[in-house]
């Protein structure tokens, strides 16, 4: 019984192999691009525009705003939730905020959450405050502002950043607020 | 230990008051929205900030120093913090000081700023062009003023909160910004009475509503149409890197020349060392330059090389 002879066409391989550079090339200039960006995003910021909650630093509600700026980011349909919620230890509130953020055809829906009993608003001293004592406005403003912050950040992969890649991007971090929360 | 429990005393400070008239210290405000929200929505304004708190009190010690150092120079004051209104305006303001000098009285207001902003101010107008809107609505504050107290000329009492340093502005009346005001009163008074809030700015404007109190209730559209391009121009970025390479020498070169240009003055005619130099005074013809515009660009490094 005679073998059948398979013949292996070379040309689509080629192509596929060629396909794969392509892609490889393609992933590698997006890969420098976001990185270029990101870069850009630092560089335009400086040491106020960051704290220090334990040792990650977090981009702060001004410094969102500038890259905001810079990148041409812009929002809208914004809209904050209130939600009165109640457990043992009282009433208290939850504000959730949510809008569209767009950069050129990219188009994302970004939250932003604060509530009454968040560690800066709602307690002192390692107590929780009454309701009463509590700047409500400020509350609600903050998540509006984690809002912007989520969505800027989401669009431009500005997450999980070190304190290495701010000191490269010239960014003297020990110049930066450290924030803490007092237990008691 | 001291700063931690200043702190703590600040914060409990931090409050905000009750608002059914328009005040004259806000009246020159550029936004309806934010004038309306003062009105109708107080309670729900987000109150200042430590350093904001901060910031207004050691405005109110300045005030208080600025009036004694007046009572200690011989002015004679008649009034202080003294309430006015106009009540067909609903417009209220408390006037700093009233003065009596020359036979006449003077409404003042005292305004502390860094040196940064006393050295920028100079005349009304520099207030009206300023960069900042809470700078511009000054002379609203003193329009108001001056309509309040039925007077045809305020001062403008600013003091450098480094140097303590006083300037004074003389204001006049001024009927193009008092009919500004009064139409600004009865428009906020008949929307607050319909209950309608003025329509969101199309333009969002980043020194004024990215700073508001109101923000989170105003929430405003943010449109921004000039996104940053990724041009990838090989010429371009060898030109760029170029220019980054002989910046320290041309800076240098700057630094050189201005020192030469100094120690050689006068010299008309020298040999020094290797160089022949001559010089001679030039008379530098006025004249004046066109209005035009250009472009002006900014050159930032992402990365250090």
């Amino acid at each position: 019984m005679r073998q059948e002879v398979i013949q292996v066409a070379k040309e689509p391989a080629l192509i596929e192999h060629d396909a794969l550079v392509e892609l490889a090339e393609k992933s590698e200039k997006r890969i420098e691009a976001v990185k270029k960006i990101i870069r850009a995003a630092l560089r335009i910021t400086n040491h106020r525009d960051w704290v220090l909650i334990g040792s990650e630093p977090y981009l702060t509600a001004s410094g969102a705003e500038k890259v905001a700026r810079l990148f041409g980011i812009s929002w809208y349909d914004m809209k904050i939730e209130e939600e009165e919620r109640e457990d043992e230890k009282g009433k208290f509130f939850m504000f959730t905020c949510k809008a569209k953020f767009k950069l050129g055809e990219t188009e994302i829906e970004a939250v932003g959450t604060s509530s009454t009993r968040s560690k800066f608003f709602g307690w002192v001293k390692g107590k929780l405050r009454e309701l009463h004592e509590v700047d409500i406005p400020s509350v609600k403003k903050t998540a509006m502002t984690n809002c912007i912050l989520n969505g800027v950040k989401r669009l431009l992969g500005l997450r999980n950043l070190t304190l290495e890649d701010l000191k490269s991007a010239g960014i003297n971090i020990e110049k930066i607020t450290r924030v803490t929360f007092k237990e008691g | 230990m001291i700063v931690e429990k200043i702190q703590e005393f600040i914060e409990k400070k931090k409050r905000i008051t009750p608002c059914h008239v328009n005040r004259a210290s806000e009246i020159g405000h550029p936004c309806y929205r934010y004038l309306y929200f003062l009105r109708t929505a107080w309670d729900q304004a987000q109150l200042p900030t430590y350093k904001q708190q901060l910031v207004f009190d050691e405005g109110k010690l300045q005030e208080k120093a600025v009036l004694r150092l007046l009572e200690d120079a011989g002015f004679d004051i008649v009034a202080t913090q003294r309430p006015y209104e106009i009540k067909e305006l609903k417009l209220v303001g408390h006037i700093d000081a009233v003065v009596f000098i020359n036979k006449s009285f003077f409404p003042i207001e005292i305004k502390s700023m860094s040196p940064f902003f006393f050295e920028s101010l100079h005349t009304v107008k520099d207030f009206l062009n300023h960069k900042y809107a809470h700078i511009r609505k000054i002379p609203f504050q003193l329009q108001a003023y001056l309509m309040l107290a039925k007077l045809k000329e305020a001062v403008l009492l600013l003091k450098n909160r480094s140097s303590g340093e006083l300037k004074e502005i003389v204001v006049t009346q001024d009927e193009k910004m008092q009919n500004e005001i009064r139409v600004k009163c009865q428009t906020i008074n008949d929307l607050v009475e319909k209950q309608v809030a003025p329509e969101i700015h199309e333009e969002f404007d980043e020194t004024i509503c990215s700073m508001c109190r109101f923000a989170h209730i105003c929430l405003p559209d943010v449109k921004r149409k000039d996104e940053l391009k990724l041009i990838e121009d090989e010429e371009l970025i060898a030109l760029l890197e170029k220019r980054e390479q002989l910046k320290p020498f041309h800076d240098e070169y700057l630094e050189v020349d201005k020192i030469l240009s100094k120690r050689l003055e006068g010299i008309e005619k020298a040999i020094i060392g290797d160089f022949i130099i001559t010089g001679k005074w030039v008379k530098r013809r006025e004249y004046k330059v066109p209005e035009t515009t250009y472009w002006k660009k900014r050159i930032l490094r992402i990365k250090k090389p």
